[in-house]
């Protein structure tokens, strides 16, 4: 619970953050983008191959496979910065935060080879292939099956809620290959999904927010070969705890809505007479980048950080999800679904405020996780 | 420096471990260098909030912060008085009390509130020609009016009619006006933390134990979420607190500090809260352990600024940097500390 876990000193950092603020002011100067909440989800590829240029993605990747050899730390950092920024990282963010080093650690030579370096180069995308449409929480029950067949496996089944799946190249998705025993973790397995192949169809779903970035994955004999296995069959539950723990570690988890207090005071629409409620989200702001700062460093010097990782998340998403009930209720902005202003993105955080205790482990998943984690399950 | 810092903890609950009167108990911390922590060269401040938690989490040690800023700032051990520390006050803003000089000596006029009152002498800090002193009050004349805190702990409302017996002493230079009282927040915060963590770990211990319908009621998922939320909530002022001292260390730490007490202060309910619900009626009874945190976590919140102070004083920063705020919040940048500190210089406070 954060007893030894140390916090970064800031200024030995502050290089680094410069150096990406420069590349985001460049950016903006020229018009390339604007800043925008849930700007994780902004699909932008001209922007990530930029942002990859710049040498802001696959940064934990080995160099030999076209990364930047650095640390897990110095990419927090980064990816920081360019979500405080609101930078549009969509189409880079889930192969860099997870499925990169999933391959990384689990991936065969040739399959490492051949899509780690567009990985760091941005060219390639990927969606996360777990939840279906009867399973979300409950991983494990996976009905999305491989049948063994000379020189692989068949994918049969559904994935859904998977994120710009529509947009992305590749997938990794968890399936089952063997029947379950007493272990209902065993038999399970990680298989990397082409989603520009024969077998695999993608339909969009739209949501609330009035996006669809949501979508349905339908595998119908898609073939999977050995070399795109990912680990060893039958190991998947390992390995998929391992890409949450990736998935859980990072910065995201609390800047979704960010752009919104920023834009909010640059443009002056806070009342004096609410400097407190201004006063008390920054403070939350502070204590959770001091949270997930300390949770990155943890793990960049080896340490496990998963109840911590969890803790960060389940906090983050509650302020994520308070800010724009701060905003709307310190200001006399009328929320809207129209427009380009602070109406505007004020409107998209409201709306898109249900899904961030939802996605990446409901709140009540990570509640029972943090209880396990302190002794008490 | 943390293995140091383990082991200074390790040491202090030893002592507090073998219990014993307060004054027997004040002199073997004092005698253990406890009370000088924060004269260390190195590492000072992160020292002094780690053993001001681990004596909080103690139920009957009295507060060990306090102690602390009086000594740092008495620092020159040929200054010190016989007899326990002074009791540490503050005066405010606008100041409630004020330093005058009368020939070659002092007197004060005005008043201190929610003074820990011990009945003997008490130091605070005010400024003379613009100059920081440490200002030493005994052989009060006027009546004191006390009251006791919910942690039942003397406060006394204290005026002066500019008979007392005051000393003054200009504080070293390195040690400007406010940064007293910003250390007494630091520690007032890392107290809260060690009297959350009791109330904690008997919240876990107890629904451990407690058997209702055939089960520990710990197996209950509702128990189980109440008692994440305590934990992450902890969590969070346990780095807080952390970070106010690391910067404290390097700097003035203002706006860190300015977050650790508002957090802590914030927290203090919530945790009370959830650790008196799980219990049921066995923790809210006088006997019981827990009342003993709970009500000092009602009580300390409030000193030396709540989260309602602390809030305004980042708040008005934050309109103030505008655009600049996340670089202000993240890059430990001096710049963020003297905002704040100048904003707060114009913030009322009444102790």
């Amino acid at each position: 619970m954060f007893e030894s876990f140390t916090i970064p000193d800031p200024r030995q950092l502050v290089a680094l953050r410069h150096r990406v603020r420069r590349f985001i002011d460049d950016e903006i100067a020229a018009g390339r983008f604007r800043r925008g909440v849930n700007s994780w989800m902004t699909w932008n590829r001209p922007f990530s191959e930029r942002c990859a240029a710049a040498g802001f993605v696959g940064m934990t990747l080995p160099e030999t496979y076209g990364g930047h050899g650095r640390s897990f730390l110095e990419r927090h950092v980064v990816v920081e910065e360019l979500l405080a920024a609101g930078a549009p990282l969509a189409s880079h963010w889930i192969a860099d935060r997870q499925s990169g080093p999933q391959i990384l650690r689990h991936g065969t030579e040739s399959v490492r080879r051949r899509l780690l370096p567009e990985i760091a180069a941005g060219r390639c995308s990927f969606a996360i292939g777990m939840s279906e449409p009867d399973v979300g929480s409950d991983l494990a029950s996976v009905k999305t099956r491989g049948e063994p067949v000379e020189g692989g496996f068949r994918l049969y089944g559904t994935k859904l809620w998977t994120s710009n799946a529509d947009k992305a190249d590749w997938l990794i998705a968890l399936c089952r290959t063997a029947p379950a025993t007493e272990n209902r973790h065993a038999g399970l397995t990680q298989v990397l999904v082409d989603l520009k192949r024969d077998g695999v169809t993608v339909r969009p779903v739209g949501t609330i927010a009035g996006e669809t970035d949501f979508c349905e994955v339908h595998f119908d004999s898609y073939f999977v070969p050995h070399e795109e296995v990912l680990g060893e069959a039958g190991q998947g539950w390992a390995l998929v705890m391992q890409e949450l723990v990736s998935e859980r570690s990072g910065p995201d988890r609390f800047l979704s809505t960010y752009s919104l207090l920023a834009t909010a005071l640059e443009q002056g629409v806070v009342g004096d007479d609410r400097t407190r409620d201004v006063g008390r989200a920054v403070v939350m702001l502070g204590a959770l980048q001091s949270m997930s700062l300390a949770v990155a460093a943890s793990v960049a010097s080896g340490g496990s950080a998963e109840t911590e990782a969890v803790m960060v998340k389940d906090a983050g998403t509650t302020f994520e999800q308070d800010l724009p009930e701060i905003i709307r209720r310190a200001s006399s902005l009328r929320p809207a679904r129209s427009g380009d202003g602070l109406a505007e993105m004020l409107g998209l955080s409201v709306l898109y405020s249900p899904s961030f205790s939802l996605r990446g482990g409901t709140r009540e998943i990570l509640r029972s996780i943090v209880a396990r984690g302190v002794g008490m399950r | 420096m943390s293995e140091a810092l383990e082991a200074a903890c390790r040491s202090l609950e030893r002592l507090l471990e073998r219990g014993g009167d307060a004054d027997t108990l004040a002199a073997e911390l004092d005698e253990a260098g406890i009370y000088d922590v924060l004269l260390l060269d190195e590492g000072a401040f992160a020292m002094g909030g780690a053993l001001a938690r681990v004596a909080a989490r103690d139920m009957k040690a009295p507060p060990l912060g306090d102690t602390l800023v009086v000594r740092w700032l008495l620092a020159d051990p040929g200054r010190r008085l016989e007899g326990p520390t002074p009791a540490l006050a503050f005066a405010g803003t606008p100041p409630s009390a004020r330093l005058q000089r009368r020939g070659r000596d002092f007197a004060l006029d005005g008043s201190l509130r929610n003074v820990p009152w011990t009945g003997d002498t008490i130091a605070t800090v005010l400024a003379l020609e613009g100059v920081p002193h440490l200002v030493l009050v005994s052989r009060l004349a006027k009546p004191v009016r006390t009251w006791l805190n919910l942690a039942g702990e003397v406060r006394a409302t204290v005026e002066f009619s500019g008979s007392e017996t005051v000393s003054a002493l200009p504080l070293p230079s390195h040690i400007f006006l406010d940064r007293p009282f910003l250390v007494a927040a630091y520690l007032r915060a890392a107290e809260l933390l060690g009297a959350m963590e009791t109330a904690f770990s008997l919240t876990c211990r107890y629904s451990g134990e407690r058997r209702q319908f055939g089960r520990p009621i710990a197996q209950f998922q509702a128990v189980q979420h109440m008692l994440a939320r305590m934990a992450v909530t902890l969590g969070m002022v346990r780095v807080a607190v952390r970070k106010a001292g690391d910067m404290l260390d390097i700097g003035d730490g203002a706006v860190a500090i300015a977050s650790a007490k508002a957090l802590a202060s914030a927290a203090a309910q919530e945790v009370a809260a959830i650790a008196h619900q799980v219990h049921g009626a066995i923790g809210f009874t006088e006997e019981y352990p827990l009342g003993h945190a709970t009500r000092r976590l009602w009580a300390w919140r409030d000193d030396y600024g709540n989260e309602e102070f602390w809030s305004q004083a980042v708040g008005a920063a934050a309109l103030y940097w505008r655009r600049d705020l996340w670089e202000k919040v993240v890059d430990g940048d001096e710049r963020a500390d003297r905002d704040l500190r100048r904003i707060l210089a114009a913030v009322e406070f009444c102790p």
